[in-house]
């Protein structure tokens, strides 16, 4: 008697993963040219280089092989592959000699001696719905967080975009839980500068 | 006699810096009764924590996109085929 389908797998995954566990040689063609298109999309938010991204992907795709048997179905396939990309991209900025980077504190905001901020600006005018309506919007978006600083900008994309939990973050950034906690809200205000001066 | 707090107590300075950890949840409860009276009687600091939100949510739906996707080359592909073979 075969074993249950784990319960966050789509039908067609099952049986995929049952053949790559089998060993079947098409079953690794399909999954890297079926999966890969996308999981390099997802690379090349982390990895500025192409050929890091190609090298991120086949050791992504590799830790993932070794990896089969003990994958135990609570996500998806899809899901499962896309967090070992993103912890591979991880693993190779950590390897990679930092560039300076423009201070974070050019992008925070700015206050008064008396503590008051330097223009506050007004209300945002936009609303959560007009953004999931509105493609220019989550471009902007998205071009606002390419602008942060790179080690503020991992820190957003791994808790706020991937919802990374703060150790996990702390983790494959090699940082303390206290510094992720403190950069992360530093990250948020420095986007919400970038982005109040579209939509405040 | 028991201590009076108002809004007053914290600079808009200070309620920046804490509005992380305001919405985690993690203000002990003397300071976060003092944030919440200082957005009582500042409204430019609400309108920062709306935004702040706002920034949040944002940034949460830039990754809910349906993913596009890069070409592979098919010389990656069969790298990674052969890899595999080696492992």
């Amino acid at each position: 008697m075969s074993d249950s389908p784990p319960t966050m797998l789509a039908g067609d995954e099952v049986v995929l993963l049952q053949r790559l566990r089998s060993g079947d040689d098409a079953a690794f063609a399909e999954l890297v040219q079926t999966r890969g298109p996308r999981l390099l999309v997802v690379l090349q938010r982390y990895l500025p280089q192409d050929q890091d991204c190609q090298d991120a992907l086949q050791e992504a795709f590799i830790s993932a092989f070794k990896a089969l048997a003990r994958f135990q179905g609570d996500s998806s396939l899809g899901t499962w592959l896309h967090r070992i990309a993103v912890n591979c991209a991880m693993m190779r900025i950590r390897s990679q000699k930092r560039s300076r980077e423009r201070p974070i504190e050019d992008y925070l905001p700015k206050f008064l001696a008396d503590g008051h901020r330097q223009n506050p600006g007004a209300a945002w005018a936009i609303t959560y719905d007009t953004a999931v309506a509105d493609n220019e919007t989550r471009e902007l978006v998205r071009q606002s967080i390419d602008a942060l600083p790179e080690s503020y900008r991992l820190i957003l994309l791994l808790r706020d975009i991937e919802e990374r939990t703060t150790e996990e973050t702390a983790e494959l950034l090699e940082l303390s839980v206290a510094n992720v906690k403190t950069r992360l809200h530093r990250a948020r205000q420095a986007l919400r500068e970038l982005l109040d001066q579209h939509f405040g | 006699m028991a201590e009076t707090l108002d809004g007053t107590e914290l600079t808009c300075r200070q309620i920046i810096d804490f509005v992380q950890a305001y919405l985690d949840g993690e203000l002990p409860p003397r300071e976060q009764t003092i944030f919440e009276l200082h957005l009582t009687i500042c409204p430019d600091c609400v309108n920062y924590l709306q935004s702040y939100q706002a920034t949040q949510a944002l940034s949460k739906l830039t990754g809910e996109d349906e993913p596009t996707e890069s070409p592979i080359p098919v010389d990656l592909i069969q790298a990674i085929l052969a890899a595999r073979k080696k492992t």
